[in-house]
Order: C-alpha cells, then sequence, then structure tokens
C-alpha cells in the first residue's frame, strides 16, 4: 500500500524485547498480587470477611455447639426446679413432724401432770 | 427480579472495579470495530497487527476475552456469595493478563508505524492500569482461596 508507514520503523528486536517484557511484567504483577499481596498474615485472619463470616464454616459448627449448650442449659435449668421442689416437699413434710412432735410432747406433760405422785 | 439484583451488584461494586470495567469496555468496542467494520486493520495504526494475524483473529480473540471479563465482572459482583463467584477472580486476572497483550500489541503498533501519539499514550495507559488490575485480581483471587479454604462454602 502506498503511504502507508514503514512498520519496520521500530526494530523488531525492540519490538521483541517489549514484547516480552510487557508480557513478562504483567506475568509478575500476578506472582505478587496472589502470592505477596494477597498471602493472609497471622493477623489478617478476618480478610476472609470478603462476603459474610457467619457463611465460614468454624462459625456455623459455633453456633450449632452454642444451639446444643442453650438446649443443655434448658435442662439443667428445669432439673434444677424439680430438685428446687423436692426440697420444698421435704422441709413441709419435716415442719409437720416437728408440730406433732410438739403436739405429741405437750399431750405427755398432761398425762404426767394428772398420774398420782408417790410419797 | 434477577435484572434488580444484577444492577444492584454492579452498581455496588463499581466504585471499586472501575477501571476493569471500562477497560473491559474499550477492549469490546475496539472488538467489535475491528470485527464488523471492513478493512478496520487496513489502516495505518494497525499494520503491525494485521502483518502477525487477519482481522477476524483479532477482532473475535478479543471479542471473547472483553466478553468473558465483562461476564466475570458480573458474577463476582452480583453472586458473590454463592459458588458461582468461586473462580471469578481467578478469571478476572486472567482476562485482565490477556487484555494486557491487546493493549501492548496495539501500543507497538501504533509505536512501530509512528501513526498516532494519541493512540499510543491510550493503549500504553491502559496497559499501565491493567498492570495494576492484575494485581488487585490476583490478590482478590488469593483471598477467595484463602476463604474456600477456611470453610466458606463447604
Amino acid at each position: 500500500m502506498d503511504g502507508m508507514p514503514d512498520v519496520s520503523s521500530l526494530p523488531e528486536w525492540l519490538r521483541a524485547i517489549l514484547y516480552v517484557g510487557g508480557l513478562l511484567g504483567a506475568a509478575f504483577a500476578c506472582f505478587v498480587g496472589y502470592f505477596i499481596k494477597g498471602k493472609v498474615q497471622p493477623t489478617d485472619d478476618l480478610v476472609i470477611t470478603a462476603a459474610s463470616i457467619a457463611d465460614t464454616k468454624p462459625v456455623r459448627d459455633l453456633v450449632e455447639e452454642v444451639r446444643g449448650l442453650g438446649a443443655a442449659f434448658r435442662a439443667a435449668a428445669s432439673a434444677l426446679e424439680e430438685i428446687r421442689d423436692i426440697m420444698r416437699d421435704a422441709a413441709d413434710e419435716a415442719e409437720i413432724e416437728r408440730r406433732a412432735d410438739e403436739r405429741a410432747e405437750v399431750k405427755v406433760q398432761r398425762i404426767l401432770k394428772r398420774l398420782p405422785r408417790r410419797g | 427480579m434477577i435484572l434488580a439484583r444484577i444492577a444492584t451488584g454492579i452498581t455496588k461494586h463499581l466504585p471499586a472495579r472501575a477501571s476493569e470495567w471500562a477497560l473491559a469496555l474499550i477492549l469490546l468496542i475496539w472488538a467489535l470495530n475491528c470485527s464488523f467494520t471492513p478493512g478496520y486493520l487496513d489502516r495505518p495504526a494497525w499494520q503491525m497487527l494485521a502483518a502477525h494475524g487477519s482481522q477476524l483473529l483479532w477482532g473475535c480473540a478479543a471479542l471473547i476475552v472483553a466478553v468473558l471479563r465483562l461476564l466475570a465482572l458480573i458474577i463476582n459482583g452480583t453472586f458473590a456469595d454463592t459458588a458461582w463467584s468461586r473462580r471469578s477472580p481467578h478469571v478476572r486476572a486472567a482476562m485482565a493478563f490477556l487484555s494486557c497483550f491487546f493493549w501492548l500489541s496495539q501500543a507497538l503498533s501504533i509505536w512501530a508505524t509512528g501513526t498516532t501519539a494519541t493512540g499510543l499514550s491510550a493503549s500504553a495507559v491502559y496497559f499501565a492500569l491493567d498492570i495494576y488490575n492484575i494485581v488487585r485480581t490476583s490478590t482478590d483471587a488469593r483471598h477467595a482461596d484463602e476463604a474456600w479454604k477456611h470453610g466458606r462454602n463447604a
């Protein structure tokens, strides 16, 4: 084609170097992003909150465990309530027994007073 | 419903990924021009490209990269909490890398033919911007891998 620029104005070797250099640069950028900048630091565990930390397996497991703990706590509270009832019944029975003893003692005293005295 | 979700997802992530969207659209427009404009690579600036491949080849290759990049951006922005997003940061990184090839080829072609200084600076800046995008998307890909490894969606 007449009037078209000469493509060879940029030397072939320089073009090749620029091509390879540019693509190697892009590959290096990939390496930097993935292996250096993307590396999760020990204190950066919360980086995984890219979506939601509630979606992570450990948190889901923890929620299940806490639910189980809640059920166990409710069962323990109910058992404690039962124990308290039994203790209340026992206290009532003891009180009834004590009053019966008192009444019996009064009766015995009364009977003893009526008995004729010797000598 | 799905359109509303896509629109919301794109709007939400646009500020963080504006350069990726812009470069994907620029490549898409260039690919469409290359594919459908007769004699596009006969223009002086693209002589070096024409020497290395047909117009259809350049156009189709650029079109595939641009479309995949746009799809990955939509998926990664809209369906971030689903299994679809598992590999979308990797696709974004790979497409940014492949886009670099087109920007570099364009810049070198314009430089080699000594045609337009504006075109050269634009393509060179697109190349530099996509290098930056590669770093960011690779970091996102690593974080997605780490999140997967630590049990998300497991």
